[in-house]
């Protein structure tokens, strides 16, 4: 169902979060709302998080370092066939993609290990 | 959270210096000029400096590092440079207590940090108003303050386009 109220306060797909988004806070910064808000079941770094804009926004953004690993990942092609330059921004962005990923995996394993 | 970095270490960013006498800009409109590398942000900047820097990959920074001295750099200052306070006056009389072979320490690694600095404008810098370039045109700059505010704004410049930031970790 489309909420285009919610969307509006959750910045128009990368904008700054609005007042009265709910769960959201503020700080001397601006608006945020915290990372263990937006994800559950996230990761210590991102649960400490103060998230300001959309995170899915962000996502879209980084789509084509996000395809480039899980393709590498998935053995269908190297970061290098994507990126034949890469810049240490790229190396960087790969480094945290493989870091949260494989701790996503290790807490799917605990979690399914603890029934 | 815009992406200001670049993903291709041979993509090429041109970008004007904040003390150019030929941009009017506010204070304002200068500090998010820095922050974003928006040239439109500073209003008509006609005849300003055009210097031309591309992105730096893992291995143009790594050779960087070790031309500024990576090697030989003092790993205690290294040490004591990421412990001192940030505030201004607690951070003079925390190094006022230093021992002399200490302060000794942390004015090397300074140094090396100087360098490092130097070494990325010059892998990055390619022209300026579309003349190659290299360090050795920055450091002709005179006064000497607008020569260190040109390196600092092309480091802060270098590291944008190059490096994730920290709103990406």
């Amino acid at each position: 169902m489309r909420k285009p109220q919610l969307r509006r306060l959750r910045g128009n797909c990368g904008g700054s979060f609005r007042a009265g988004l709910a769960q959201s806070q503020v700080d001397e910064v601006g608006r945020y709302v915290p990372g263990y808000r937006v994800a559950p079941d996230c990761g210590e770094a991102f649960s400490e998080a103060k998230i300001r804009s959309c995170p899915v926004a962000d996502a879209n953004r980084a789509a084509s370092i996000i395809n480039a690993y899980s393709r590498h990942r998935n053995g269908l092609a190297t970061i290098r066939d994507t990126f034949p330059a890469p810049s240490c921004a790229v190396i960087e962005a790969v480094d945290v993609l493989h870091n949260t990923t494989e701790e996503m995996l290790l807490r799917v394993r605990e979690s399914a290990q603890n029934g | 959270m815009a992406l200001h970095f670049f993903t291709s270490s041979e993509s090429t960013l041109d970008v004007v210096v904040t003390c150019d006498p030929a941009i009017n800009a506010s204070d304002e409109a200068k500090n998010e000029y820095l922050k974003t590398g928006d040239r439109a942000l500073l209003g008509d900047h006609a005849g300003a400096t055009i210097f031309t820097i591309k992105a730096l990959g893992p291995s143009e920074r790594e050779e960087a590092e070790v031309k500024a001295g990576a090697y030989t750099r003092s790993e205690l200052g290294r040490l004591l440079w990421s412990q001192q306070p940030s505030e201004t006056e607690e951070r003079a009389r925390w190094h006022h207590a230093l021992e002399e072979d200490e302060r000794a320490a942390l004015a090397h690694y300074r140094n090396y940090l100087d360098n490092v600095y130097l070494e990325m404008v010059n892998a990055s810098l390619q022209t300026i108003d579309g003349q190659p370039a290299s360090i050795d045109q920055v450091q002709m700059i005179q006064p000497d303050d607008a020569r260190i505010v040109t390196i600092s704004e092309l480091v802060l410049h270098i590291r944008r386009i190059s490096l994730l930031g920290d709103s990406g970790k």
